[in-house]
């Protein structure tokens, strides 16, 4: 090391300045500070649906719940999930916008939810696979039938004899191979203030750094102290509803999404279950009254403002003749392919679609082309000013419900900064972490020992619905094979996939 | 591009140079403008100053000047004298504004009234201080318009608004006055519950005829009377449970109410009596902040008016005057430094993850810690402490400012004095009875029934709870997560 | 199933192969051919490689249509309707004398095999076959 850590640490088993400014790590600076050591060959961190199902995958090829450890401050694997689903109006009872055959309880997809459901009974949903998406929507499962039957998926695999609670800080790569995965327990559960992972593999899996509300609506809030009546659809905002049973309102939405599509549901849903008098006026930036697309070959679904999409990427993404496609492209041409193949969309559910076109009809929904000026308090309401295609505007509001929401940057992410500045990680064309094929994050390497990560961070990598269970799945996979290569865990081939299969159908613990 | 014409923001109304159309039915879908103050009648004392009413607002006013003289008449023959030639001094106080001023401030006030929709009063009142704080001389004015729970009444000069049957009187002399020490008066304040009269300059007195009824439009008259009720046909009570329109609940489900958590409006609203044409189909419970009628501004528990918002104008004074008294609390800081209850998973200001930074205990201002949503649509933010009653305003904690009031006013008569106290420790909000004499009832989201609290005893509220003290109800809701 | 041109190519070559083989093989003995066991076998397996030798053709076709769908997906209910323009085709080509090796197929024996063998195929490719082959689906149906 070019600078030898001359000074103790002040505080017993924490960081110093001095570690944390250099970028490789020896054994003996974490003996110096007195920040004990845990040897373990695979680390996965971030403790959602991401190291659930990577850790699923490895668990099925083989490798023993003593060879990985998954660091997270998370109850469940689906509690994040599970929180902005339901503030988002998706509670347990309702659907998600995932598919049939997308279980990250089951890497095989077999048998499918639908066909679970159909097994119990509900032909209906059979039915439904058959004929979707050209007779009948996509079939989707119920957010608590996901839940469910990933927490016996989480029992079988004995997943929380795995798991250590706590926050992890960095990963630095270890001189001589390897990486230090710097754990922060709980207060108080350990006697050290860090805790460091010893392992030859880290698996990232933070999900998305965070959402960034709009700056419109944090101004709004700092200025006028109210966190009510102007709330984004990503938290919790019960009482925009609340109020609305009380006493008739004006409610206006703003964004195009699948969350937009989703909280009209809910408002008119309460409309029409209460018999109460909201009128929703919709702002959409862009409005696509028509298929769009950049040629006849690629042209997407859209009317009344919405661009429809099944799911949030074209479906063969997933499997088909985009995933091959993007898995060759490269920088810019990556990025476009992105863009063309993403933006805001949503998908068409007959039950929303008849709500808005009974509430144009009947006048009670309204739609606006434009983006918002300011937002201001005037008594109860909020008065926003409009930038329409019509010229300014201006309109007094119960309630404004965001449903665009940016996705933050990375580098808001403290374990993602430090993998860009100390560890060799670098962004790929959309400006994520860039990571290869196989979901190694590139430039990380450390004598034999690899980085991988998964989810919403990489997106923009050689394959496109990272943020989605079968995307999970996908890079599960990838990973897995990819550790299977460096002689960690059995290769899934047709004989073990089967007879864990069967384990799997019989509930058997493994 | 849309094929199909957008549709204007709903609650603008019509465009000024079009006829207003006849009041809306109160019942009609669309609550588009401010239903209680547009359906209510306007009756005009004969007199000679000038009355104008627009959607939201009324307006009386003392001319400045009498109108331009017509032209010469020298080509119309055996028209006789022109009659303002040469004689047509100013009657009254004149101003430096000249005759335009007069159509300067209809035309704002016109302009407020469209751009402001159900509840221009707020915004006219602060348009108006503005234009007036520009003013010299100005002449003699009142303003009322409709807010969202009450109205905004603006007085300069001699203006009086008064309110006969209970005695009630506002002059501009209490006010803070304009730079040129002319008298002026910015209040906001409850629906009076009686007729209402404003004036501006020297009040005719006497009674309008009783068929007296301006639905828009300037004409002249020494005072306007604003009645209590909406005018025959309107079905709402005063008071901003009717400003808009209320929505029965299906037949079945009017009976008495349950002990269930059921939506507000069914439990509220005794039921019905059809036999009295006279009473509203539905009468709601008055709001849940009714404050003095035509009281001071100061000591109001909620809703003040607020600064007028700029982005240039970082911190306003009312919030930086708050700080120091605001309850400081102990949380994390997001990354992008907001302070958030421990507890929670995403920073309630920006919506950033939480798990950015391990937890380090910092104190700061506390946030809001969520609202409560009472049977009638009020909101009430938790910021402070309150004390919920008939009579919160006796309560010795509430002369020593330790609560603040909130006058919850309940037509069963089960609402104590001094009822319950809402309390915010830390990042909870709990609830104490203040041994009330029916109780308090709260029922936590999901929860089978209702349970009673223990007088004294604090419960905490999770988001979803419902409370309900005598006939009236109130749910808590949190931005900051389910706990 | 979202597969790719050479993965759905694979996958029906594969599943007709093994599949269809083990069900023809199963089935022949019940059909109503009318003819010996020899014959009705020769017969069957006929139909069996003249369905997979122009279903590699038939799938150049569908790729193209699949072309014009934003998912470029290929939905589930399409796999099976498939059965009717494949089923026709070859039966003309039967019943017309293209297959000159093969005498006669009455149609209910063909019906009976064709839509019975397809069922199973559509049946497997739609499920089990990610059982075994868990890497199959995300590799567009690729095999190898």
């Amino acid at each position: 090391m070019s600078h030898p850590l001359a000074p103790p640490p002040p505080a017993a088993g924490d960081l110093s300045d001095r570690l944390v400014g250099t970028d490789v790590w020896t054994d003996g600076m974490l003996a110096e500070h007195g920040i004990p050591v845990v040897d373990v060959p695979f680390v996965t961190f971030g403790g959602g649906i991401g190291s659930f199902v990577t850790t699923d995958y490895l668990r099925i090829c083989g490798v023993p719940t003593s060879a990985i450890r998954v660091l997270t401050p998370l109850d469940t694997p689906w509690q994040s999930y599970e929180y902005l689903t339901t503030v988002s109006q998706v509670p347990r009872g309702e659907r998600l916008r995932s598919d049939s055959a997308s279980c990250p309880d089951n890497i095989w997809g077999f048998p499918s939810y639908a066909l679970r459901e159909g097994l119990k009974g509900d032909l209906k949903q059979l039915w439904n696979v058959l004929v979707e998406p050209i007779w009948a929507n996509y079939y989707t499962p119920r957010a608590g039938h996901a839940f469910v039957s990933m927490e016996a998926e989480m029992h079988r695999i004995r997943y929380p004899e795995m798991v250590v609670r706590g926050q992890v800080r960095m990963v630095r790569r270890r001189a001589g191979g390897g990486y230090f995965t710097v754990l922060t327990p709980p207060q108080g559960a350990t006697s050290t203030r860090r805790i460091a992972y010893r392992s030859q593999w880290v698996h990232v899996a933070v999900g998305y750094p965070g959402l960034k509300f709009l700056d419109d609506l944090q101004d709004y809030r700092t200025l006028t102290n109210d966190y009510a009546s102007v709330v984004n659809a990503y938290e919790p905002h019960e009482q925009v509803y609340e109020k609305l049973r009380a006493k008739p309102g004006v409610v206006l939405i703003r964004g195009g999404g699948i969350v937009a599509s989703r909280v009209l549901q809910r408002l008119i849903d309460d409309r029409d279950r209460l018999r109460l008098d909201t009128q929703i006026v919709h702002l959409f930036r862009t409005y696509t009254d028509k298929p769009h697309g950049t040629g006849i070959l690629k042209r997407r679904k859209g009317a009344d403002g919405w661009a429809y999409q099944g799911f949030n990427y074209p479906k063969s993404v997933w499997g088909g003749q985009l995933k091959q496609q993007v898995r060759k492209s490269e920088g810019p041409e990556r990025a476009r392919l992105y863009k063309e193949m993403g933006g805001t969309n949503t998908p068409i559910r007959h039950n929303w679609q008849e709500q808005l076109s009974r509430g144009r009809a009947q006048g009670w929904y309204r739609v606006m082309v434009g983006q918002i000026d300011r937002m201001t308090k005037t008594g109860e309401l909020v008065e926003v000013a409009v930038n329409s295609d019509q010229g300014p505007q201006l309109g007094s509001f119960d309630a404004v419900i965001d449903c665009t929401g940016l996705e933050a940057d990375i580098r808001e992410h403290r374990v993602l900064a430090d993998l860009l500045d100390h560890s060799g990680a670098g962004r790929n064309p959309v400006g994520r972490l860039d990571v290869e094929r196989s979901f190694e994050v590139r430039g990380t390497r450390s004598g034999n020992g690899r980085i991988y990560a998964s989810g919403s961070a990489t997106l923009g990598g050689y394959f496109p619905g990272v943020d989605t269970f079968l995307g999970l799945q996908i890079a599960a996979q990838e990973i897995a094979d990819d550790l299977h290569a460096q002689g960690f865990g059995s290769k899934l081939g047709p004989g073990r996939s089967t007879s864990q299969w069967w384990k799997w159908a019989r509930g058997k613990q493994i | 591009m849309p094929s199909s014409p957008l549709p204007p923001i709903p609650g603008r109304p019509p465009a000024p140079d079009r006829p207003v159309p006849p009041r809306p039915a109160p019942a009609s879908s669309g609550a588009a403008t401010v239903p209680a103050f547009d359906q209510v009648s306007v009756a005009v004392v004969p007199g000679a100053d000038l009355v104008v009413r627009m959607p939201g607002l009324l307006l009386v006013v003392v001319p400045e000047t009498t109108p331009p003289a017509p032209r010469a008449s020298a080509g119309l023959d055996g028209w006789g004298r022109s009659p303002g030639a040469r004689h047509s001094g100013p009657p009254t106080a004149l101003g430096t504004g000249g005759p335009d001023r007069l159509a300067e401030l209809v035309a704002l006030c016109r302009k407020v009234s469209a751009e402001g929709s159900r509840a221009p009063g707020r915004r006219l009142q602060e348009t108006l201080g503005g234009w007036l704080d520009g003013q010299s001389a100005m002449t003699s004015l009142a303003v009322a318009a409709a807010t969202e729970d009450g109205l905004a009444i603006t007085l300069v000069g001699s203006a009086l608004a008064q309110v006969p049957e209970l005695g009630l009187r506002l002059s501009a002399d209490e006010g803070e006055p304009l730079a040129d020490g002319t008298p002026r008066l910015e209040r906001t304040v409850d629906w009076p519950p009686a007729a209402l009269r404003l004036s501006a300059g020297t009040d005719p007195g006497g009674s309008p005829h009783p068929l007296a009824d301006l639905e828009s439009g300037a004409v002249p008259g020494g005072a306007a009377v604003l009645s209590p009720v909406a005018s025959p046909g309107g079905t709402g009570a005063f008071g901003p449970a009717s400003t808009t329109a209320v929505r029965l609940p299906p037949p079945g489900a009017v009976s008495a109410p349950t002990d269930a958590p059921t939506p507000p409006v069914v439990s509220s609203a005794p039921p019905p009596r059809p036999t009295e044409p006279s009473e509203p189909p539905a009468p709601l419970p008055a709001p849940a902040r009714s404050f003095d009628l035509l009281a001071p501004a100061d000591p109001l528990p909620v809703a003040q008016p607020l600064p007028v918002v700029s982005s240039a104008q970082p911190v306003t004074p009312l919030a930086a005057e708050e700080t120091d008294d605001r309850a400081k609390v102990h949380g994390f800081l997001c990354s992008r430094g907001h302070l958030n209850d421990p507890r929670v998973h995403f920073c309630a200001l920006c919506g950033i993850r939480m798990a950015e930074r391990t937890g380090v205990f910092l104190e700061g201002v506390r946030p809001p810690l969520g609202l409560l949503v009472f049977d009638n649509g009020a909101t009430v933010n938790l910021d402070a402490d309150y004390l919920l009653g008939r009579e919160p305003d006796s309560d010795e904690r509430v002369l020593a400012g330790e609560l603040r009031p909130l006058l919850v006013v309940d037509t069963t008569g089960g609402v104590s004095r001094h009822h319950l106290e809402v309390r915010l420790h830390e990042w909870d909000v709990l609830v104490i009875d203040a041994g009330s004499a029916n109780g308090t009832l709260v029922a936590a989201a999901g929860a089978p029934g209702w349970s009673s609290l223990v007088p004294g005893q604090a419960v905490r509220l999770t988001p979803g709870t419902a409370v309900r003290l005598g006939g009236r109800q109130f749910a808590f809701q949190s931005p900051h997560g389910g706990f | 199933m979202l597969p790719t041109l050479n993965g759905r190519i694979q996958t029906r070559v594969v599943l007709l192969v093994v599949v269809g083989s083990l069900w023809t093989l199963l089935v022949t003995p019940v059909l109503p051919t009318g003819v010996g066991i020899g014959a009705s076998y020769a017969a069957t397996f006929s139909v069996l490689l003249v369905v997979t030798v122009l279903g590699v053709l038939w799938e150049l076709v569908y790729h193209g249509i699949q072309q014009f769908r934003w998912e470029k997906d290929w939905p589930t209910l399409f796999g099976l309707v498939t059965m009717v323009p494949e089923g026709l085709l070859v039966w003309f080509l039967f019943a017309g004398g293209a297959i000159p090796w093969v005498g006669s197929l009455p149609g209910w024996a063909f019906v009976i095999h064709f839509v019975t063998t397809w069922m199973w195929v559509f049946l497997i490719a739609n499920g089990p076959m990610r059982v075994p082959f868990v890497h199959w689906r995300f590799n567009g149906g690729r095999l190898v």
